[in-house]
C-alpha cells in the first residue's frame, strides 16, 4: 500500500468495519450472514493485520517468534477457518479475526499513549533550559542563543527570568528558585560570589554572573545524561523476564496445539470448539507484559526521583538499596552544616553587638560565623590585640572589651558570676566552643559555635531508624564532639577520630556484616562511597559527587537519603508487583483459554482473549505510571 | 474419524517448532569495517536484529547503523543498557547510534520490550 497510515488511523479504520461484527457476535445475525462478515473482516485483516503478519514472518525467518506471531496465527487460523467452513455452509468466526485485531490494535494504542508518558521526564528537563541569554559583549548588551555562550561570558539576569546557565554572582543579589533542578522548594539567596545553577528561576532581584560551565557541562546536561543512562540500564530482575521470553512464544504455540488435540482428538470436540480453544491460548499469552514490567517501572521511578534532585544511576542500585541494613553517615558537611554557627547566645543584645564589633578586625574562623549571626555593619575598634590561643581585645568607645577563653576574661580583671560559669561547662560539655564577652570589667555573657547539625538531620535520622535503618556516624573528628552531635540527631553509634584514609577500611569492616550505604559528600569521601555497597553522594552539583555515588541528591539535605531509599524501595517494589502479575496472568489466563475450566462454565472467546491480551500490556505500563503518583 | 490425521498433522508441526524456534541456527559474528580510526557495522532490524552479533574492536569508536525495516511496536526502541543508550529507531530510515567500546566482552542489546536481543562483541 502507497498510503501510509498511523496506528491510531488504523485502529479507527478497522474498528468501524469491526463495529457491525461486534453487534453480530453479542446479538445474533446481520443481514446477508456470512458473505457480510466476510466483507467486513476482510477489510480489516488487509488494513489492520499487515503490521502483525509482515512482522511474525520477518521474525520467523530469523527463526523468532514474538507477539506478533502469536496474533498472526490466531488471526489467520480463525479467517481461514471461517473460509472453510462456508464453503461447508457451516459456522463461520469472521468476527473473532476482525475483532482480534481491533482489540490489539487498541491495546497498542492506549500503550503507545502511556508508554510516551513514562519516556517524558527527560523531556520535561530539557524544556526546562532558558532559550538565550543576555550577554554583555564589549559596552552593549545582547542577547545570544544558549549554543553561542563561551566560559566567561557576564551574563546579566532580570527578575523573574530563567537563569540562562551554570555561573558564579559578580555583582547583584537576589532570591533564586532552584526547585525545578534541586527539588529545594525554598528560594536560595545568592549575593555576590554565590553560584547560580543553570535553569533555575531567579525571583525579584536582579543580578549579573559569570558564565562557569556552559553546554554538556552544565549540571543540568549532566542530569539529564544521567537520569538518561539509567533509564536504559538493566535489573538484574529482569533476567528472569528475559529468559522467559526468549522461549514464550514457541511455547505457547506447543501449547495451543495440544488444547487442540486434548478438545479434538481426545475428547472428541467438534472442529471449530477446538479450534477456538487452541486460538484463544494463542492470542491470549502476552510476552510483552512481562517485558515491559521492568523497563517501564525503571524509567518512571528515575524520572521522578530526577524532578526530586535524587539521580538514582541504574536499575542495579535499585536493587542494592533494597538490601541495606546500616546508613553510615559523614558527619562534617553531611550530618552538620559544614562550617561553624552560633548556636548559643547568653546574655542580652550588647553580647552579640560587642562581640562582633571587635570580630570585624579578625580573621579567626570563628569571626565569620559571629558576623553572620549578629549581621551588623563594620563598627570603628582601636587598640585592636590578638592574644594567642585566648581571645582577642580592643576599645570600643573609652571602653575596653574582651573577647575569648575564662582564662583571657580574667587576666583583664573580669569577674564571672557562678551561675555564668555553669553555663559554660554546659555548653562546652556539648562540645561547643564557648567564648565569653566583656565591657570594662563588667562580664556580658557567652556565645557558643559549634558546626551544627543542618535542621533536617534529625529528623531525616528518625526516619531512617524508623525504617528500621542502623544510623553509623563515621567521621575523624574528636570523639566528644563527634557524640555530642550523635546525641543531638538520635543517632545509633558513633566511630570518631577515623583518619580519611581509614574511613574505606571502617567501611569495609561494617560491611561484612550487613550491607552498608554509605553517605557522603562526594568531594572527600569518594573511595568511601564506592566500597560501600550503595554510596549516596551529597552532591549540590559537584562533579565528583556526581561521579562517585550510586545515587546522587542534588540537594544538600538528609531528607534526601531517605527519599532516595524509599523512592528505590517503592520502584524496585513495582517492579517486583509487575512481573508478578505478567507472570500470574499469562499462568492463569492460558489454562482458562484452553477451556480447562469448561465444566464450570468458564469459556473465553477468543476475541475477548485477545482484548486481555492487549490490556495486560496497558495494566502493566499503567501500574508503573501510578509510581509518579506515590509519595517518597 | 479425522482424529489420526490432526493428531500427525499436530505431531509434525509440533516437531517443527521445537526444531525451527529452538534448534541451533546460530549465525556467524560480523566483524565491524574499519576506516579513519572509526569501525562501522550496519544492523538491519527486521523480525530480529541482523546481523544478530557484531564483534568490535576495543578502544576505536563505533558507529552502530540501524536501519528499522519493521513498523511493529517492538522495534520501536533499542536498548543497549552497557553502554547506556535508550533510544527510538525510525521506521525506514538508517539511525546512527555512536558509542565507545571501552571493555572487553559481549554485551546484549534488545528491543525496548525485551523480546529481541542481539549482540555486540567487544575483542582487544
Amino acid at each position: 500500500m502507497s498510503i501510509k497510515l498511523t496506528l491510531r488511523q488504523i485502529f479507527i479504520i478497522s474498528l468501524v468495519l469491526s463495529l457491525p461484527l461486534l453487534y453480530m457476535m453479542i446479538f445474533g445475525n446481520l443481514p446477508g450472514d456470512d458473505w457480510t462478515s466476510l466483507a467486513l473482516a476482510t477489510p480489516v485483516m488487509l488494513i489492520g493485520g499487515p503490521r502483525f503478519f509482515g512482522s511474525a514472518w520477518a521474525a520467523f525467518k530469523n527463526h523468532k517468534a514474538n507477539m506478533d506471531t502469536l496474533i498472526t496465527v490466531g488471526t489467520l487460523t480463525a479467517y481461514f477457518y471461517s473460509i472453510y467452513a462456508m464453503t461447508r455452509g457451516e459456522h463461520v468466526y469472521f468476527e473473532i479475526a476482525a475483532l482480534l485485531i481491533v482489540f490489539i490494535l487498541l491495546g497498542q494504542v492506549l500503550e503507545e499513549l502511556t508508554k510516551g508518558r513514562a519516556s517524558q521526564a527527560v523531556e520535561k528537563l530539557l524544556h526546562l533550559q532558558a532559550k538565550d541569554a543576555l550577554v554583555v559583549r564589549g559596552d552593549k548588551e545582547i542577547r545570544v542563543p544558549l549554543n553561542e555562550l563561551k566560559v566567561g561570558d557576564v551574563i546579566i539576569v532580570k527578575p523573574g527570568e530563567k537563569i540562562p546557565t551554570d555561573g558564579q554572582i559578580i555583582s547583584g543579589e537576589s532570591y533564586v528558585d532552584e526547585s525545578l533542578v534541586t527539588g529545594e522548594s525554598q528560594p536560595a539567596h545568592k549575593k555576590v560570589g554565590g553560584a547560580v545553577i543553570g535553569a533555575s528561576i531567579n525571583t525579584t532581584g536582579s543580578f549579573r554572573f559569570k558564565a562557569t560551565k556552559i553546554g554538556a557541562d552544565t549540571l543540568l546536561a549532566q542530569i539529564v545524561k544521567l537520569v538518561e543512562q539509567a533509564q536504559s540500564s538493566r535489573a538484574p530482575i529482569q533476567k528472569l523476564a528475559d529468559k522467559v521470553s526468549n522461549y514464550f512464544v514457541p511455547i505457547v504455540l506447543i501449547l495451543s496445539l495440544i488444547t487442540f488435540n486434548v478438545w479434538f482428538s481426545l475428547l472428541h470436540a467438534p472442529l471449530d470448539a477446538a479450534l477456538l480453544y487452541a486460538v484463544a491460548v494463542v492470542v491470549i499469552a502476552c510476552p510483552c507484559a512481562l517485558g515491559l514490567a521492568t523497563p517501564t517501572a525503571l524509567m518512571v521511578g528515575v524520572g521522578k526521583g530526577a524532578r526530586r534532585g535524587i539521580l538514582i544511576k541504574s536499575g542495579e542500585v535499585l536493587e542494592k538499596a533494597q538490601s541495606i541494613k546500616t546508613v553510615v553517615l559523614d558527619k562534617t558537611g553531611t550530618i552538620t552544616v559544614g562550617q561553624p554557627i552560633v548556636t548559643d547566645v547568653v546574655g542580652d543584645q550588647d553580647v552579640l553587638s560587642v562581640a562582633s564589633a571587635l570580630e570585624w578586625q579578625s580573621e579567626h574562623p570563628l569571626a565569620k560565623a559571629i558576623l553572620e549571626k549578629s549581621g551588623t555593619s563594620k563598627t570603628n575598634v582601636t587598640d585592636f590585640k590578638a592574644h594567642e590561643g585566648k581571645g582577642i581585645s580592643g576599645t570600643l568607645g573609652k571602653e575596653t572589651v574582651v573577647l575569648g577563653t575564662q582564662k583571657l576574661l580574667e587576666e583583664f580583671g573580669v569577674s564571672i558570676s557562678e551561675a555564668s560559669l555553669k553555663d559554660w561547662q554546659r555548653l562546652q560539655s556539648d562540645a561547643k566552643t564557648v567564648i565569653g564577652v566583656a565591657k570594662g570589667k563588667t562580664f556580658l555573657g557567652l556565645i557558643a559555635v559549634q558546626d551544627a547539625p543542618k535542621e533536617t538531620s534529625k529528623l531525616a535520622i528518625k526516619l531512617l531508624r524508623d525504617y528500621g535503618l542502623k544510623t553509623v556516624m563515621l567521621t575523624g573528628d574528636n570523639s566528644a564532639t563527634a557524640k555530642a552531635i550523635a546525641a543531638q540527631v538520635g543517632i545509633d553509634e558513633v566511630i570518631a577520630e577515623v583518619l580519611p584514609t581509614d574511613k574505606v577500611a571502617k567501611v569495609k569492616e561494617l560491611q561484612a556484616s550487613q550491607p552498608v550505604a554509605f553517605v557522603g559528600d562526594g568531594i572527600n569521601d569518594a573511595p568511601a562511597l564506592a566500597t560501600a555497597l550503595l554510596g549516596i553522594a551529597m552532591g549540590a552539583g559537584t562533579d565528583v559527587a556526581i561521579e562517585s555515588g550510586d545515587i546522587v541528591l542534588v540537594k544538600n539535605d538528609l531528607l534526601g537519603v531517605v527519599s532516595a531509599l524509599r523512592l528505590s524501595r517503592k520502584t524496585f517494589n513495582r517492579i517486583k508487583l509487575n512481573l508478578f502479575w505478567a507472570f500470574i496472568y499469562n499462568l492463569a489466563g492460558i489454562p482458562i483459554a484452553a477451556g480447562v475450566f469448561s465444566s464450570f462454565g468458564l469459556v473465553l472467546n477468543p476475541a475477548l482473549a485477545g482484548l486481555a491480551m492487549g490490556l495486560s500490556s496497558v495494566s502493566v505500563v499503567t501500574s508503573s505510571l501510578l509510581l509518579t503518583k506515590s509519595h517518597i | 474419524m479425522a482424529t489420526l490425521p490432526a493428531l500427525l498433522l499436530s505431531l509434525m508441526v509440533g516437531a517443527f517448532i521445537i526444531w525451527w524456534f529452538f534448534g541451533k541456527h546460530q549465525s556467524e559474528a560480523v566483524d565491524a569495517a574499519e576506516f579513519d580510526g572509526l569501525q562501522k557495522v550496519e544492523i538491519i532490524v527486521d523480525g530480529g536484529y541482523k546481523p544478530e552479533r557484531v564483534r568490535l574492536k576495543m578502544g576505536i569508536p563505533a558507529e552502530l547503523t540501524f536501519i528499522r525495516k519493521s513498523a511493529s511496536g517492538c522495534f520501536d526502541e533499542v536498548l543497549i543498557p552497557d553502554f547506556g543508550v535508550r533510544t527510538k529507531l525510525p521506521v525506514g530510515k538508517p539511525f546512527v547510534i555512536k558509542i565507545n567500546p571501552d571493555k572487553i566482552g559481549v554485551f546484549t542489546y534488545s528491543c525496548g520490550m525485551h523480546m529481541f536481543f542481539g549482540k555486540i562483541e567487544v575483542t582487544p
